[in-house]
């Protein structure tokens, strides 16, 4: 038995930053101070991660629960008729794991905010809202119940919402804020109900709690695939959807690129999105319980990763293309919790995480340099336009080398992170027990896709010839070290990442397995979940994506440096298809008017159509009725209100005196 | 005899009072009798939080004869539930005072009147004689009244008499109904009393549902519950600034508090028998006046209606006869005081320096005022229900609680809540975000305005992190309640 009462240390950092940099930020005013203190709180916590983490290693026991004041038992929150909650901590493989990815990607990220956000004028609150929401987000994953959960599932959307809206003059970014957390509100609604239903459902068999070790012990009690089991998971599952961008509730996320880019990476990419899956990973022992909530989640998983693959193919902004990305790989990541492959969907998390943020912050350094260029030219073009780039290879060498690791990463070549766990996740879906072949062949087109926009955006940004206005072109600099170490950094993990998770088949070891085994193993061996096979098929399906992949890769090659004349005269030929697709298959102008305009609808009715005309003409009527009286009868009465108070208080009296006597 | 510390806490505003109109030529002096006399009740009931109850839940009772030919006593009592509703009152008479610290119009009267007001609002809460009750209930409304129709903006006549009408037609409907159960008592006993422990015991036979219904209403109007709301949008965007504070922080939760300490207990059976038809007029009015606060260009209409939607979920608390979700309805009522009330302040802030109420007008503020903006965006999002901030605490319980016993209509208050989102997004977006309007420049919080925010911040964040001590207290009055109402399983 170790000591692991210390855990509370990990979001206090951050915690503690945030609210030195919103304080004093503004008088501090040195850029230097305000960046190393902000980095330091999240890299502090980052060293105590990785001390809890190896001693984890090294811990034969996996599961330990704290409380802010150590012991369990202290730390109440609230504590009403048998609803007991406390600010409790919980530290097994997964949230270790989370961690880890957590301080260690956030770190990178607050150190290229450094260079990245230099001279902007409100710098201090830029880096107290990421401090802040590094502390919600290990908030979140630490959680030993669903309610210290939730403070994070809702902190992250607050803090998600203050930097998509950190340009605050501009309209777009206060909509696009809005938008974020409003969408979020929706799928929090389905958290919410499932967590009650859960807990009265568990409540009618004698046990109240929201432990989530008490869930998962107890949840034997419920009919297994059942009903109730069933909406509980689906309801968690709205709240998924809604956290980590899924069909139905992606539509913010796009959007939510209005945001600085270090927020694109560290937010809506590395971290925040993934909370839905954490939280299914975190809930497994339920959502096994449900075979009908998996396969929707499996279902929705795969839609959505083939749907936003589809929307990317014809973006011309370079973060919206990375922003419809990651819902596509997002996609993955439920694809493989639907399929009952927890530890390929958590390490997926974690080399996307890695390929991703190095991808957003690349983009980041282009658009530095793209700015930078523009800015000394007097111009005013678009920085995010691919079509405006061009040949940058030459001119930002760093950044094109690390980008080019992780596009090739993301295209699932094999040897690089992202191959190993999106073939993990391709093979479970076509040989788990609750997979099926449909889902990996959309799974592995998914994939061409993923290849083909990607490698569309390497060649459009780096090859070919610079098309950037010709005043401009030649002030395209590299960026500086803030922003390249953690490039490099990142490029290294997002090609020797996948290597904690090197299947038996092709030699390894499978750490991240065993190491998650702890976790996800109970509920796998319960409900037999497990994916079958023969090696061959597994080798085949294995070299069909790798295929599919380079055949993508090609394409990309054949129509945007060989003939690059072709796409015009492809989007000439399908007109329709185009427009369908760059308008993101028009579902944002769907939603506005379903629902937006239908709550304004409701507004107008309530307000102009009832309580104006209706309830106040009632009460004027009343009022012009008195005031005549009161006219007629005024030489009798002071005209005082108090005296009319009076007059009709012991009026009252006599009436009912005489009345009931 | 013990020292009668409830007749004290109602006499030291009515002290305050006196001693502003008697030196009413001195301003500056009244302005420290009327913060020395709220900050009194305030300590006073911080320190009655170390008080243990009795059996039967009262931590303090006081009795003195009264008006002997009708039966009336002098009787005040307090349980968990008014220790939490005076302990609120005496902290918002604070910060009522402090925001209205350079009253320049009439101030000795504005501050006598606003003490008196906290007298009644005490009353209230402390009473158990239903004779005393009524005389404290129509002793809020008069200075209510010269609030808004002296120191009020815009059509503060028309938003004042609307105000009287709605809640004068409301008590004379509790008035009829406090009479004949007074009566119908007397007839059956023999003893001419309005004792609230007597009258429960009354059988009241067909008469039940009637009487039921005068007190409902009277309470239901000062809530407010859909359709009795549209005098609270009116009052309080017309209202003085504590004005608004009182009316939504205090006012209001005296007509929840009603429903608790009279109608529930005076008529169990009726009431049970109701809870649905209440749950339904909560969540009607949960999501109309949430989407009539969604339309709203005036901000301090925006939020009189966001409060009306708030009380929404306390009366669906009330309704939903639980545990959980009781304790989390009177909870509530304590953050949303503080947020609630804490906006208000906000409003009236906002409008000393820009001079508007638009949102069309506004925008921009958090580079012009960023601690203002800063403290703008806590109470904002508190009062969305934020995790960790004071409402999230009350509503989480109403929900949990409620979800036990009407699932339907709890999960439907949860889409209220992204509705709550919506407006106050919007709002925040009108006033902090945005280009500032050209050729204006704003000041930041004065030292004084920061401190009183500060506090109501303080407070905020308690009920949010640690509410377990404003829970406890509760825990008895609600059980014995509960068992009237059969709502203990």
């Amino acid at each position: 038995m170790q000591d692991y009462s210390l855990l509370w240390l990990i979001p206090f950092f951050p915690l503690v930053g945030s609210i030195i940099n919103g304080l004093f930020g503004k008088k501090i005013r040195n850029e230097a101070l305000i960046g190393t203190i902000g980095t330091a709180a999240i890299g502090a916590s980052f060293v105590v991660s990785c001390t809890y983490f190896f001693k984890l290693l090294g811990d034969a026991e996996k599961i330990h629960e704290t409380t802010i004041f150590g012991a369990m038992g202290s730390g109440t929150w609230m504590n009403v008729g048998q609803l007991q909650i406390d600010w409790g901590f919980l530290l097994d493989p997964l949230s270790a794991l989370m961690i880890m990815v957590v301080t260690g990607v956030g770190s990178l990220i607050h150190l290229y905010s450094i260079g990245y956000m230099h001279g902007e004028e409100g710098f201090y609150r830029f880096f107290s809202y990421l401090n802040l929401f590094c502390f919600s987000m290990l908030m979140l994953v630490l959680g030993n119940n669903a309610m210290v959960m939730f403070i994070g599932w809702e902190g992250v959307g607050l803090c998600s919402y203050l930097l998509i809206g950190y340009y605050f003059e501009k309209k777009s970014a206060g909509d696009a804020a809005k938008k974020a957390f409003v969408v979020n509100r929706v799928g929090d609604f389905g958290f919410l109900i499932g967590l009650f239903l859960l807990f009265w459902s568990l409540g009618q068999k004698g046990v109240r709690t929201i432990r989530f070790t008490e869930i998962a012990a107890n949840a034997h009690l419920l009919e297994n695939g059942g009903t109730i089991v069933t909406i509980v998971t689906l309801c968690f599952f709205l709240g998924a959807t809604g956290k980590s961008a899924q069909i139905p509730l992606y539509t913010w996320l796009p959007d939510a690129m209005e945001g600085p880019t270090p927020v694109s990476a560290l937010i809506h990419a590395a971290t925040m999105v993934t909370a839905g899956v954490y939280m299914i990973g975190r809930m497994n022992g339920l959502f096994a319980m449900a075979p009908d909530t998996m396969m929707v989640i499996a279902i929705v998983g795969a839609a959505t990763a083939i749907f936003a693959a589809s929307i990317g193919l014809a973006q011309n902004d370079i973060k919206r293309v990375l922003a419809y990305s990651t819902v596509s790989q997002l996609g993955y990541m439920f694809l493989a919790m639907g399929v009952g492959a927890f530890t390929a969907g958590i390490f997926h998390l974690m080399t996307h995480a890695f390929f991703k943020a190095c991808l957003f912050l690349g983009s980041g350094s282009v658009i530095h340099g793209m700015h930078h260029a523009y800015h000394h030219a007097h111009l005013h073009d678009d920085p995010q336009d691919m079509r405006n780039m061009g040949g940058l290879r030459k001119k930002m060498p760093i950044t094109f080398i690390t980008f080019l690791v992780s596009t090739i990463a993301i295209a699932g070549i094999p040897g690089f992170s992202g191959f190993f766990s999106k073939d993990e996740i391709l093979w479970w879906s076509f040989g788990s027990t609750r997979g099926g072949w449909i889902l990996w062949v959309v799974g592995a087109i998914a994939a061409g896709m993923t290849a083909f926009y990607m490698f569309r955006l390497v060649f459009m940004t780096f090859f070919g010839e610079q098309k950037t206005d010709p005043r401009a072109k030649d002030h395209i600099p590299e960026s500086g070290l803030t922003i390249t170490i953690p490039l490099m950094v990142l490029g290294a993990l997002a090609v020797i990442g996948g290597y904690i998770g090197v299947p038996a088949i092709l030699g390894g070891a499978n750490h991240i397995h065993h190491f998650l085994e702890p976790v996800f193993g109970q509920a796998q061996k319960l409900h037999a979940i497990e994916a079958h096979g023969s090696h061959a098929t597994e080798y085949g399906l294995m070299g069909i994506s790798v295929g599919i992949a380079v055949i993508g890769i090609f394409g990309a090659w054949f129509m945007y440096v060989k003939n690059p004349e072709m796409p015009k005269q492809l989007v000439a030929k399908f007109k329709w298809l185009h427009t369908a697709i760059f308008n993101k298959w028009f579902v944002d102008e769907l939603y506005d008017a379903m629902f937006v305009n239908a709550t304004k609808r409701a507004g107008r009715i309530c307000w102009k159509g009832f309580d104006l005309p209706i309830i106040d003409g009632i009460v004027n009527g009343v009022g012009w009725l008195v005031r005549g009286f009161s006219a007629a009868l005024r030489y009798t009465q002071s005209g005082q209100i108090h005296s009319y108070a009076m007059a009709m208080v012991i009026g009252a009296v006599i009436i009912v005196a005489a009345y009931v006597l | 005899m013990a020292f009668p510390y409830l007749t004290l806490l109602i006499a030291l505003p009515l002290i305050g009072t006196a001693f502003c109109l008697l030196f009413r030529r001195q301003p500056d002096e009244c302005r420290w009798f009327a913060l020395g006399s709220t900050l009194a009740v305030l300590v006073i009931s911080c320190w009655m939080f170390s008080l243990d109850p009795d059996s039967n839940g009262w931590l303090l009772r006081e009795d003195f004869p009264w008006i002997p030919s009708l039966g009336a006593r002098f009787t005040l009592a307090m349980d968990g539930i008014s220790l939490l509703m005076v302990a609120l009152t005496g902290f918002l008479q604070v910060i009522a005072v402090a925001i209205s610290w350079h009253q320049k119009k009439h101030p000795a009267l504005f501050y006598a009147l606003l003490l008196l007001l906290e007298s009644g609002i005490l009353g209230v809460f402390l009473v158990t004689d239903l004779l005393l009750f009524y005389l404290f209930w129509e002793m809020m409304l008069i200075p209510m009244l010269f609030l808004i129709g002296i120191w009020g903006h815009g059509e503060r006549i028309y938003a004042a008499v609307k105000f009287f009408l709605f809640t004068l037609g409301g008590s004379l409907l509790m008035l009829l109904a406090i009479i004949g159960l007074y009566l119908l008592h007397g007839q059956q006993s023999g003893d001419y009393t309005f004792a609230l422990d007597a009258l429960r015991q009354t059988d009241c036979g067909a008469w039940e549902a009637w009487l039921y219904a005068g007190f409902m209403i009277g309470f239901l109007v000062k809530v407010p519950v859909v359709p009795l709301h549209t005098w609270l949008p009116d009052a309080h965007t017309v209202a003085p600034a504590a004005g608004s504070l009182d009316l939504a922080g205090l006012l209001l939760k005296t007509g929840v508090f009603g429903i608790l300490r009279f109608a529930f207990p005076l008529f169990p059976a009726t009431a049970a028998a109701s809870l649905p038809l209440i749950a339904g007029l909560a969540l009607v009015g949960l999501f109309w006046t949430a989407w009539c606060a969604y339309l709203q260009t005036d901000i301090k209409r925006l939020i009189a209606y966001s409060s009306v939607s708030h009380l929404g979920v306390v009366m669906l608390g009330l309704a939903a006869n639980d545990e959980i979700a009781l304790q989390g309805a009177i909870l509530l009522m304590v953050c949303h005081g503080l947020t609630t009330g804490a906006m208000f302040a906000m409003v009236s802030m906002l409008r000393r320096r820009t001079g508007t109420r638009n949102l069309a007008e506004l925008g921009g503020m958090w580079n012009e005022a960023p601690v203002f903006s800063c403290f703008f965006l806590f109470f904002a999002v508190a009062s969305l229900g934020l995790p960790g901030l004071a409402n999230f605490s009350g509503e989480i319980l109403v929900f949990v609680g409620a979800f036990r016993t009407m699932p339907v209509f709890a999960a439907l208050a949860v889409v209220g809540v992204v509705f709550a989102a919506a407006y106050i997004l919007r709002l925040v977006q009108g006033v902090l975000w945005g280009e500032r309007p050209p050729g204006r420049s704003w000041p930041d919080l004065t030292w004084r305005e920061g401190i009183t925010l500060g506090l109501l911040a303080i407070g905020t964040l308690w009920l949010g992190l640690y509410p377990a001590p404003f829970l406890e207290p509760l825990q008895q009055p609600v059980r014995l309640l509960l068992t009237a109402t059969g709502g203990l399983p």
